[in-house]
């Protein structure tokens, strides 16, 4: 059901879900030096594309967040 | 159809060491490959030891000759880490049963890739919906023929060489497809249908080729 057509006028689109795997990888310093123990983490998270009447097309995906550098 | 001895292609397999000499033949239902000795779908049948040896040698990516039903030859490889599925087939008159193995290349179960699709059937409806599954287009069935001819068009979809069942292989991304998707909506040659509503796919099932 989520697939389909939706909308009125000019917002009238066609919706397609999809899951998306992700890997997130995180770096830990290791017991003896220069040892680093690498752990990854499978997730799965939506997608969602949307084709409007018109030709406009959006894709709502998982993004990185920006990061933020404090300013002393 | 032809009998199933004609329809048969044969696998065979050699490998030395220095105390033992291994030499396999078997049938081959299926299989389907690419340039450069690549396999990516082999489907043989077999007693017991010969398959056994046989998923033991392709899961060490070893190198094996192929012969399909003309009689032409090549020397191929699944790769890395091939994909391999065991079954029996009980045939009347038979003390032990036949042993079915088919074996498919990273390539070809990989469903994370972008750019190069490999299919084992050449039906428009299976390509498309298998395009707009594998990278989440919004599309329906209706708007397959127009994506496929384009890129037909732009020989994006080629045949691989093989028998039992034909293979094909699309090389777009996912980036390309949304844009061609695009193009036919601007061009009015994708419409979208009076009512809104769920998007229904038809059922359909995978034939296998006559040789």
């Amino acid at each position: 059901m989520l697939n389909g057509f939706f909308g009125e006028g000019e917002m009238r689109h066609i919706a397609h879900w999809r899951s998306v795997k992700y890997v997130d990888e995180f770096n830990e310093e290791g017991e003896t030096e220069a040892e680093t123990i690498i752990r990854k983490r499978e997730r799965f998270s939506h997608e969602l594309t949307l084709a409007y009447e018109s030709g406009h097309i959006v894709e709502l995906k998982e993004t990185k967040e920006p990061t933020h550098e404090k300013c002393s | 159809m032809k009998n199933a001895h004609e329809r048969f292609g044969r696998l065979m397999y050699r490998r030395q060491t220095e105390k033992t000499a291994t030499n396999l033949r078997v049938s081959l239902d299926a299989f389907m490959g690419e340039e450069r000795g690549k396999a990516h779908l082999v489907s043989v049948v077999g007693g017991d030891v010969e398959v056994g040896a046989l998923a033991a040698a392709f899961a060490n990516g070893d190198s094996f000759t192929v012969m399909d039903p003309y009689g032409n030859e090549s020397i191929v490889s699944l790769g890395e880490k091939p994909v391999c599925y065991r079954g029996s087939i009980i045939v009347p008159g038979w003390k032990r049963p036949l042993r079915h193995l088919v074996s498919c290349s990273q390539e070809l179960a990989d469903n994370t890739s972008d750019g190069k699709l490999l299919l084992v059937s050449d039906d428009q409806l299976f390509i498309w919906s298998s395009l707009v599954c594998h990278y989440g287009l919004p599309a329906t069935p209706e708007w397959g023929s127009w994506m496929i001819s384009q890129l037909r068009q732009q020989k994006r979809i080629q045949p691989l060489p093989g028998f039992g069942y034909s293979g094909v292989v699309i090389k777009a991304k996912r980036k390309e497809l949304l844009a061609l998707l695009r193009r036919g909506l601007r061009t009015r040659q994708l419409v979208f249908p009076s009512a809104n509503g769920a998007v229904e796919w038809p059922e359909f099932g995978l034939r296998k080729k006559a040789a």
